[in-house]
């Protein structure tokens, strides 16, 4: 089974947040990095700006020694902090870290620095910033050359305070993000969920179903994404219910024709029990012997037609010669022709009608349109069955003069159960369905025609040489 | 009684017709609803019980009875049926039936059915109809005048029966001969006359009163309840 959506989403939106924020992360450290560079030296900068300012009437002979010693003891801020058990601890370390340096006289002697700053020049003396190696640290120097007093301002920070800061900066990004996931997930768990209610809604609504329920699912309610699944299930259920639908009235339409025949068989022989002469109690037992006949013709069509179901398809097909099957079908029913006094012919060429199908259901098909036609063909009349042999097809023509059939009622006659109105004739009302279902079988094309003399039917099946052609 | 049995199976329609003759009743028999609508919608066309199949060729038989109960028409109907399922008899009970049989069904049950429903039509309560001295069986098609049995033939009995039912309202000649003849049957023109003649000779003169240029009827029982 795929994964839930909301746990696809789940992942999926998590990393690319994870992956967008990590982007914007580094791309923004890149540019604090620069900006705290900028910033740092600037401070640099205006700090050997100040202390040029602070020495501006500086003539050489005034002693710094008090000045130095402050320095060192009272206002270095590590042992004046480490005193006072400052509470903000971290600004105070913050503090320890501040800009060293130095002043240097035009004799090259170092005149006033910071406590912590080397003896040593911190730069080379080229005015200006610069980056340079000194015991064991990198330095970021700032050297300011002032001509009027001869004296030379250093101002330096150490790089790693400054990558210090930067590292703090990263973590305090990574530790933000760290915090907020768990929300970004939560909401996002949440959102989804709210987003799939309604495909769960109509889950539910689907499941809350009777089974007999095959009403379309309302698809106001439904998001416009889930909307073409929908649509093909309402068209399923449409679909379904149209099969129920056809089922249920076939039924119904089957216990009619098995009812009626009962009734009738049940009413004569009660008749035939009460009559008061033999004449009438034959005449009333034939007609039970005819309801038995037509009860037992119908129940064989519907055994035919529940095997001809259109989910059929031909098991193990083999070559079916219809003229042969024809020739075996006016034999078949000639004697019944003959009775009616009906002109019974068979046109078939030999040897070139062979379709690929079932011989039985070609055999059932042709004795179901012949025995119709010699039914429904008053005394007298004629019945012609026509073979053609085309290239890929063969051609069934079964042509009567009878009543024929209203060419409005042609669609009709298919149906199951459908009789003509008017007609004394007592068929099953399953033969043409059967006929029908035979054909779609064999994927051949079937049609209801006035033949050329304007009088009767022409029932006209074309049937392919191989159905797996088509 | 005169049945009008509406069936579009020849077997079967046929059958019913048989054996309800030999209940002594009338039959008209038609094979499709429009038949039977059109015949149910001419006022000269008196019928006692309608049998009436659902399944019809034309028009459905719950469409006739319909029609038949807007022309406001309360002739019993009995529905013959094979539709079986619950909803088939409340849609057939609610269009206006009076009884609804499936098929296969047993001829004596429709029988008593119809007897049933005919003695509901009449507001009659007992099974038995009595009018003065004389008591009918439409069951058995018995008849006895102060405890006795008085053989009559089936037509005549049915013919007392018509007219006492009715006792007080002129019957028209062309009511009674209804109830004597299907349709396509030989009326005989004096048969009426020769059936009224034995029915006085053997219950009374005073029984039925001829009102000419009309018909026939039975008076009311000074006694009726």
């Amino acid at each position: 089974m795929t994964p839930s959506i909301r746990t696809f989403l789940l992942i999926n939106l998590l990393l690319s947040v994870t992956l967008i924020t990590s982007l914007a992360i580094i791309g923004n450290l890149f540019l604090a990095h620069k900006d705290i560079q900028t910033q740092l030296d600037a401070q640099l900068i205006r700090t050997g700006l100040r202390m040029q300012a602070f020495f501006s009437d500086y003539s050489g002979d005034r002693s710094l020694t008090t000045i130095q010693r402050n320095l060192d003891t009272k206002m270095n801020p590590a042992v004046v902090l480490r005193k006072s058990n400052a509470p903000e601890s971290k600004a105070a370390k913050e503090a320890e870290n501040t800009l060293e340096f130095q002043i240097w006289n035009k004799d090259g002697k170092l005149i006033l620095h910071s406590s912590r700053a080397p003896k040593i020049p911190l730069s080379n003396g080229k005015t200006g910033l610069s980056t340079l190696w000194l015991g064991g640290h990198s330095w970021r120097v700032n050297t300011v050359y002032d001509a009027e007093n001869n004296l030379t301002y250093m101002v330096a920070e150490r790089s790693n305070y400054r990558q210090q800061l930067e590292n703090q900066l990263t973590q305090d990004s990574i530790f933000i993000m760290l915090v907020t996931y768990p929300f970004l997930g939560f909401l996002i768990w949440v959102i989804v969920g709210r987003g799939l209610d309604t495909l769960k809604r109509v889950a539910r609504e689907v499941r809350h179903r009777a089974p007999s329920n095959l009403k379309p699912v309302d698809l106001e309610s439904v998001p416009s994404e889930i909307e073409p699944l929908v649509t093909e299930l309402n068209s399923l259920f449409q679909r379904l219910q149209e099969a129920f639908h056809r089922e249920k009235r076939f039924t119904a339409d089957a216990a009619h024709e098995l009812k009626t025949p009962l009734a009738a068989l049940s009413t004569q022989t009660q008749v035939a029990l009460r009559a008061e002469t033999p004449e009438a109690r034959n005449q009333s037992l034939l007609k039970v012997l005819a309801g038995v006949n037509r009860s037992t013709h119908v129940v064989q069509q519907l055994l035919t037609l529940s095997r001809m179901v259109p989910e059929a398809t031909i098991n193990e097909p083999t070559q079916v010669d219809i003229s042969r099957q024809a020739g075996d079908v006016a034999a078949l029913l000639a004697p019944e022709a003959i009775a009616k006094n009906i002109d019974l012919e068979l046109i078939a060429p030999e040897g070139k009608s062979q379709i690929l199908g079932n011989a039985t259901s070609i055999n059932i098909l042709i004795r179901n349109l012949v025995d119709n036609a010699i039914r429904y063909t008053h005394e007298g009349g004629t019945v012609k069955i026509d073979i053609r042999a085309n290239k890929d097809t063969v051609e069934l023509h079964v042509i009567d003069n009878g009543p024929g059939i209203p060419a409005d009622l042609r669609e009709r006659v298919f149906e199951r159960f459908f009789r003509m109105i008017g007609n004394q004739t007592t068929g099953s009302g399953l033969g043409l369905g059967i006929v029908q279902q035979i054909a779609q079988l064999h994927h051949a094309e079937i049609s209801l025609k006035t033949p050329k003399e304007s009088v009767g039917l022409e029932v006209e099946i074309i049937f392919p040489k191989d159905f797996n052609k088509v | 009684m005169r049945v009008l049995l509406v069936e579009d199976d020849e077997l079967l329609g046929d059958g019913i017709r048989t054996g309800l003759r030999h209940y002594g009743h009338t039959i008209d028999w038609v094979k499709d609803g429009k038949a039977a609508n059109d015949v149910l919608a001419t006022t000269y066309e008196n019928f006692d019980i309608i049998v009436l199949d659902l399944g019809l060729p034309k028009m459905s038989g719950l469409e006739v009875l319909k029609g038949l109960r807007e022309r406001n028409i309360s002739t019993p109907v009995v529905i013959l049926t094979a539709r079986e399922t619950v909803d088939d008899r409340v849609k057939g009970l609610d269009a206006g039936a009076d009884d609804y049989i499936t098929k296969p069904f047993d001829l004596d049950e429709l029988c008593a059915r119809m007897r049933a429903l005919q003695r509901r039509s009449k507001s009659r309560a007992k099974p038995i109809i009595t009018y003065a001295n004389i008591t009918l069986d439409p069951a058995s098609h018995v008849v006895h005048m102060d405890e006795e049995q008085v053989m009559i033939s089936r037509r005549e009995f049915a013919l007392l029966q018509k007219l006492i039912e009715n006792a007080g309202r002129v019957i028209s000649r062309e009511q009674l001969n209804q109830t004597l003849y299907g349709w396509g049957e030989n009326i005989d023109s004096n048969a009426l006359e020769v059936h009224i003649h034995n029915l006085r000779k053997r219950f009374g003169t005073e029984l039925i009163r001829t009102i000419r240029g009309v018909g026939y009827m039975a008076e009311k029982p000074p006694e009726a309840e």
